[in-house]
């Protein structure tokens, strides 16, 4: 142990013979619940209390999360992290560790439920939801609970796997303690409330709070997530598509000062963005501000136009927006998109914030536009790199958007930041981790199913794999327009399949004039071999945007329905089961 | 790749198959295994890249922009109407919209994509009645015979000759039907007997020319194996061999230059199919394999020996060969404008850099669709990259003329010397072997000449220039009067002294030249030939007399050795 490390005098005398030694010889789980005692008597002033035996599952309280893009998940530490400190046990879990016995045993449970894609659970907590949907009434009854829902406003199925388990599990019997919080982009503005209602109920149930030590997660050694932004410098930034009407993708590589976060393949990086001058402009134009006005958001003070370009969400509508259009214009577009999942869908598509706000002109102070706008959430990108192959450096796959609209070509906010920067310019950027991403522990076969941009986690993948020196077999199933334009990172994946450290490539071309595919026709097609890989141990990952991933999804259902003569359920519950050991891992944006 | 390697490649390709279906087949590449570039080459296509984009592609991680050429085997050159028709609707359907017409008198077919390969070719079989059957790979190439109009009568005999010589040369292998024509796999298709070739081919390329004197268009002394026809009383009376010439030569390395052919003995036509089989045998079992620089036939009879080669081809002809006879040709270029052959008119059409394509403002090649679409007479690709339409009766003349003129193809009799003979090769930016550019710089390059020229009052003086984008020399720049060879974008190797007959070599006066450097020493040459040259005479031939150009060189001048 480095002297470095140790706390300052007075030092416990003979703590290395005593208790130290005694820690030689522990496996890494011991070490971990000794270290959370520790963390937990430190936080608690370092007086010695008396320690229920903390094996965790007696505990009476417990905080789950259910998360795709870790959201949920850093709400959730940080609640139970409030919890511990005002000396509650509890168990921090993931969705996934849990089925609807362990959950019934847990007593009080405050979940924090993400709601991805087409209003799915985030793929960790999926067999539970599954099991919860065949569970029996009164299965729950000694189960006390609440829900804060994670969403997005401008999908159409807002919240709904929160709102889904908040409702099934007051129908299987279970308490609920708090009404259901629907918290959107702005995370805060319901989670910090909420939590604050957690702790009381908490308080008010246990009238004498044990003081017991907990196991947290050990804190990590090295910050992430957005609120610990990292400077880096951009090296390098190429095209790499071809062709006039190919998307634009750009391959990124960002140095850092010093060694790269410890991010290891499947995670993501974080970019931390300000619009540009002309979007800021038109929203300002439409709302009828000059840009110099003042608003208060969250204690802080900003000139509006500031405000706007390095805090507020430009490209994609609010509710809230739409509600404040709707109440100044009898207008049935606007009242329809509140009340339809689809006409809401259509109208996102239709317009960003400073076309909807010149298109239902209304008086704007900047206060109210600000109260309007949903907070700016920073975009993530899958790693395209391992640190084994590109060394200290994060490499970034980002498809750039362009769209032409009836009001004119729109580009990505963060996409188009991110195109306009030139090499040596610096960003800010954070380490996101992505736990239920990453390879196997193993060697065991991956089958990798990509389209577009979503090739770039496999990228690092195959560098991780080559350098680690896997036997493991890879299959790359990838999805993109024309071979001679798009097909990301070709000759890598050219490469590694002359070495033989890629076995098997499947391609699928959705503009090739004789052969149009999606990477679900050659699921379809190679639906036998896909089973056999199944069959020895590979686990399947997909990333790719949503409509892909549900796609992907049927296919892989109708494959094992048919190619493994089953039911339909049966062919959910082999898919539920494989994403329970981990071998059916998906990341869709 | 190494001479051994392509020798592996060719030996375990089971008869040229190697694994073409299933590179044909991979998704995931627009190219082929790389052994199977060497196998598509006896196919008759090539694959290429586009150069210009190589390094951005490569930036990019995307693989070069694979694309074909695809070769006819056309001997002779003669296309009917119909088959201009299809070779045409080809380029438009799966090329890149232009056709390329060669020195060897096959049309090229540029930037085929991968998955176009195999509809492009049976679109030749099927509907233009033309295969590619080792138009090139390490066997005998399409055959040259001369285009020009004189001698017809001695012409339709050669190029019928030539035609069965072509046939007879063919490799064995069902490869081709199997691959591209959904043929049959036959039961014993994997071990068809190859009595030319065997289960290795050739070490190297084999070319064949046929000559009608007095026109050369052929350039048959840069030949492999050359026929010059020689007629008794206006009948074909036989042809006087000649063997080992060869233009290729490798930048630095003095082991390789080019050759010219020399005269073997002389044979009737009849002899002709066993002389080239001895001929083809010969280099077979004697050539060099294992480098393929030096494996040409002019290597091999250097090696051999001029006796000791005769003794062996007349040993495996069965007859001894008559002895040279002699002949006189007057120029290696092309007619232009309208001739009589036959008691009927033809046509010299001058084609630019034997591109028929529709751009910058030119119709070559709706213009020579039009001509077709009337359906008269027949076309003739020139050794010089130009085109001849032969065979019409005066109501079709005139109606060809009306479209020749309507589409402005008659730019042949507006056109200065130089550019109208000037040769270049593909290059640039398609052949994976150019260095410099070629095609695409003649036309500037050669009116950069034609400016000097006129400054010295030189300006209608016709001055063999050829370009050629690397030593492999496939313009044929080596019997050039003034040759540039590229050795590296904007710099090229200066070579001067040819004839206009393709019968002396030019030799190496500068290497690795910038363009301007070059200019301002054919400036100063020019100048001296203006003042100093004797009547009439060709810039080639004042080079020599007045000394400015060592005298070491080979020349035939047209006598036997």
């Amino acid at each position: 142990m480095s002297g470095l490390l140790r706390p300052r005098e007075p030092w416990p005398r003979g703590i290395e013979e005593g208790l130290l030694a005694r820690l030689s010889g522990l496996d890494a789980e011991a070490l971990l619940w000794v270290s959370g005692y520790a963390l937990a008597l430190a936080r608690g002033g370092g007086k010695a209390r008396s320690v229920s035996s903390a094996s965790a599952t007696e505990a009476s309280l417990a905080v789950v999360y259910a998360s795709q893009t870790g959201q949920a998940r850093r709400v959730a530490e940080r609640l139970a992290r409030a919890l511990e400190e005002r000396g509650n046990a509890l168990r921090l879990l993931d969705a996934a560790e849990l089925n609807v016995r362990t959950l019934a045993g847990l007593g009080r449970v405050f979940f924090a439920v993400s709601t991805h894609g087409d209003g799915d659970p985030p793929d960790a907590a999926r067999a539970l939801f599954a099991e919860l949907a065949k569970a029996k009434r009164g299965s729950l009854a000694r189960l006390g609970f609440a829900v804060l829902a994670l969403g997005d406003s401008s999908y159409p199925r807002f919240c709904a796997a929160g709102r889904w388990l908040d409702q099934r599990l007051v129908e299987l019997g279970a308490e609920r303690l708090l009404p259901l919080a629907e918290a959107d982009l702005d995370i805060e503005r319901v989670a910090a409330p909420w939590q604050d209602e957690v702790l009381a109920k908490v308080a008010s149930l246990s009238q004498d709070p044990r003081p017991v030590a907990a196991i947290l997660p050990l804190p990590r050694a090295v910050p992430h997530g957005r609120e610990h932004p990292l400077k880096a410098e951009l090296l390098d930034q190429r095209r790499i598509t071809f062709g006039a009407d190919a998307r634009d993708v750009r391959h990124l590589v960002l140095g850092f000062d010093g060694d790269a976060p410890p991010f290891e393949p499947g995670d993501a990086l974080g970019v931390v963005f300000a619009h540009d001058d002309a979007r800021v402009e038109r929203v300002l134009a439409a709302a009828g501000l000059r840009g110099e006005e003042r608003v208060e958001v969250q204690g802080q003070n900003w000139p509006i136009a500031r405000w706007l370009a390095e805090r507020a969400e430009l490209t994609r509508l609010s509710r809230r927006l739409v509600e404040a259009l709707a109440a100044v214009h009898q207008d049935h577009e606007l009242r329809l998109a509140l009340e339809d999942a689809s006409a809401w869908q259509a109208l996102v598509a239709r317009f960003q914030v400073a076309e909807a706000l010149a298109r239902w002109p209304r008086p704007w102070t900047a206060s109210e536009l600000s109260a309007a706008l949903t907070p700016l959430s920073p975009r993530l990108y899958s790693l395209a790199g391992s640190r084994s192959e590109e060394g200290e450096v994060a490499v970034l796959t980002v498809g750039v958007l362009r769209t032409e609209t009836p009001a004119g070509p729109r580009t990505g906010a963060c996409s188009g930041f991110l195109a306009g920067l030139r090499e040596g310019q610096r960003l800010e950027v954070f380490w996101e981790p992505n736990p239920r991403f990453r390879l196997p522990e193993d060697d065991r076969d991956l089958v990798m199913i990509a389209a577009g941009t979503g090739i770039a986690p496999f990228r690092a993948f195959l560098q991780e794999r080559i350098a680690r020196g896997s036997r493991g077999r890879h299959w790359l199933i990838y999805g993109a327009r024309r071979l001679r334009e798009d097909f990301l990172y070709q000759l890598d994946w050219l490469r590694w399949r002359k070495r033989g450290a890629l076995h098997r490539l499947s391609l699928a071309f959705s503009r090739e004039p004789q052969r149009r595919a999606y990477v679900q026709d050659r699921l379809r097609e190679e639906g036998s071999e896909l089973l056999r890989w199944l069959s020895e141990g590979a686990a399947i990952y997909v990333c790719g945007g949503t409509a892909m991933g549900q796609g992907v999804e049927a296919a892989l259902l109708r494959i094992l329905e048919s190619e493994g003569r089953c039911s339909p359920e049966e062919a959910r519950e082999r898919l539920l089961a494989l994403s329970a050991e981990g071998r059916y891992r998906r990341d869709l944006y | 790749m190494t001479g051994e390697e392509v020798e592996r490649i060719k030996k375990d390709s089971r008869r040229l198959r190697g694994t073409l279906p299933e590179s044909l087949a991979d998704p995931a590449s627009g190219g082929l295994a790389e052994t199977d570039t060497v196998i598509l080459k006896f196919h008759g296509s090539y694959q290429q890249d586009d150069r210009d984009l190589r390094a951005a592609r490569q930036a990019a991680f995307l693989e070069p922009a694979w694309q074909f050429m695809i070769r006819t085997r056309t001997p002779g050159g003669v296309l009917s109407p119909s088959q201009w028709l299809a070779l045409d609707r080809i380029a438009e359907r799966h090329g890149n919209g232009t056709l390329r017409l060669t020195t060897r008198q096959a049309v090229q077919f540029h930037g085929v994509l991968k998955g176009e390969l195999k509809p492009a070719i049976q679109a030749l079989v099927r509907e233009a009645k033309i295969d590619t059957i080792a138009a090139c790979g390490d066997v005998n190439r399409t055959i040259s015979v001369s285009a020009g109009p004189e001698a017809s009568a001695l012409h339709r005999e050669t190029h019928a000759l030539a035609a069965r010589l072509s046939e007879a040369l063919l490799p064995r292998t069902r490869a081709y039907f199997e691959i591209w024509l959904d043929g049959e796999r036959l039961p014993d298709s994997g071990s068809e007997e190859e009595p030319i070739y065997g289960e290795t081919y050739l070490p190297r390329k084999f070319k064949i020319a046929f000559a009608v004197p007095p026109r050369n268009d052929v350039e048959v002394l840069a030949q492999d194996l050359g026929f010059i026809a020689c007629a008794e009383r206006d009948a074909l009376a036989g042809f006087t061999v000649t063997v080992g010439g060869g233009m290729g030569m490798t930048a630095g390395d003095p082991r390789t230059y080019p050759l010219l052919a020399r005269p073997l003995g002389f044979v009737r036509p009849d002899q002709v199919l066993p002389l080239a089989v001895a001929v083809l045998t010969v280099q077979r079992d004697f050539g060099e394999r294992g480098e393929r620089k030096r494996a040409r036939l002019k290597y091999t009879l250097e090696t051999m020996g001029m006796e000791r080669f005769r003794a062996e081809i007349e040993a495996r002809a069965g007859f001894a060969l008559e002895p040279v006879r002699p002949w006189r040709f007057t120029t290696s270029g092309d007619a232009f404008g309208w001739a009589r052959e036959e008691g009927r008119f033809s046509l010299g059409l001058w084609v630019p850099a034997g591109r028929v394509a529709d751009r910058d403002g030119t119709a070559w090649r709706s213009g020579l669709r039009a001509i077709a679409e009337l359906g008269v007479g027949h076309f003739r690709i020139t050794p010089n990259q130009n085109l001849r339409i032969v065979g019409l009766n005066d109501q079709e003349r005139v109606a060809v003329e009306r479209r020749v003129v309507a589409f402005g193809l008659d730019v042949h009799a507006r056109l200065r010397p130089v550019l109208r003979d000037a040769l270049a090769c593909v290059a640039l930016p398609s052949c994976p072997l150019a260095m410099a550019e070629a095609e695409r710089a003649l036309p500037a390059l050669s009116v950069r000449i034609e400016r000097l020229l006129e400054a010295h009052g030189l300006a209608d003086e016709a001055i063999g220039f050829r370009v050629s984008g690397c030593p492999n020399g496939c313009s044929r720049p080596y019997l050039a009067e003034i040759a540039l060879i590229g050795r590296a974008p904007g710099r090229y190797d200066l070579r001067l002294g040819g004839d206009r007959r393709g019968e002396r070599l030019n030799v190496l006066a500068a290497e690795n030249l910038e363009l301007e450097a070059i200019f301002e020493r054919l400036d100063r040459l020019f100048a001296r030939f203006a003042q100093e040259r004797q009547p009439d005479e060709p810039f080639g031939d004042f080079l020599w007399r007045t000394g400015i150009l060592a005298a070491a060189n080979d020349s035939l001048q047209g006598a036997p050795r």
